[in-house]
């Protein structure tokens, strides 16, 4: 197949080059700026305050999330995950990969989908974050965002 | 890779691109970018105006922008649907980028 440089590429690519034509964007997810780390550098947390915070909130959740563990509710699906978060700090960036965690904190978690107060996982520009939003945030920050800890890129 | 938008990315997109030319802005970037988010690869949309410096970001379900240090999110729970959350979204940046234009 041949697709605007008159090259033989493969389907996907020829699929790629004709999104990239219909919608005038450039495809490219190494772009400079795409890797400046752009919530880390604008967004710094100077007296380290928010940070704290999320990691107390962290390490809080993870025994609840270990709790949560021991009863029947989450027998089989939490304990294990749970009890590793719990006893490994928490607020290290390998808790975001457990079950537990993703739980109460992940894109659908239970702490994390309701228009007043979610608590969890979030994006910020190129960056992973764990933030606070939802309408009564809204109404503390013109944001409607705040970043406890910032993973980088995700 | 894929690099696949979904259809509130493409109308989005579409409608910041209508939006931007109508104020007679332009861009200094776009790109798709893919990444991996709470376990799952996830494409998004990220640009930047020439004049304003506004950037944005149209992922999934949700979209955000900064501008001269401030930010906005714009996320699912807090809308009826998808085209509320478009339509605050794009309200917004138009209302932004004429702001832009009045400041002399």
């Amino acid at each position: 197949m041949q697709v605007a440089g008159g090259n033989d590429v493969t389907d996907a690519e020829a699929l790629r080059q004709a999104r990239q034509l219909e919608h005038g964007l450039i495809i490219d997810p190494r772009h400079p700026l795409a890797q400046t780390g752009f919530g880390r550098s604008t967004y710094e947390d100077p007296t380290g305050a928010t940070q704290a915070l999320g990691e107390a909130y962290l390490r809080a959740y993870g025994e609840l999330a270990l709790g949560v563990a021991a009863g029947p509710l989450a027998r089989g699906a939490l304990s294990v995950d749970a009890a590793t978060a719990a006893a490994g700090g928490v607020a290290s960036e390998g808790i975001i990969a457990t079950r537990g965690f993703r739980f109460f904190f992940g894109r659908s978690g239970i702490l994390n989908s309701n228009q007043y107060l979610r608590i969890g996982l979030g994006r910020d520009g190129g960056n992973l974050v764990f933030r606070a939003s939802g309408s009564i945030v809204e109404r503390i920050t013109e944001s409607g965002h705040i970043v406890f800890k910032t993973y980088g890129k995700f | 890779m894929e690099y696949e938008l979904n259809d509130f990315q493409r109308e989005c997109f579409e409608l910041l691109h209508r939006t931007v030319n109508d104020l007679g802005e332009t861009f200094e970037f776009k790109t798709i970018e893919s990444a991996t988010f709470d376990q799952g690869p996830e494409n998004f949309v990220h640009g930047r105006l020439a004049r304003s410096g506004l950037e944005f970001w149209i992922y999934e379900d949700a979209a955000m922008y900064t501008i001269g240090g401030r930010k906005k999110h714009f996320e699912a729970p807090d809308f009826k649907d998808s085209s509320q959350l478009m339509e605050a979204f794009i309200r917004r940046v138009a209302a932004l980028l004429s702001e832009h234009q009045a400041t002399p």
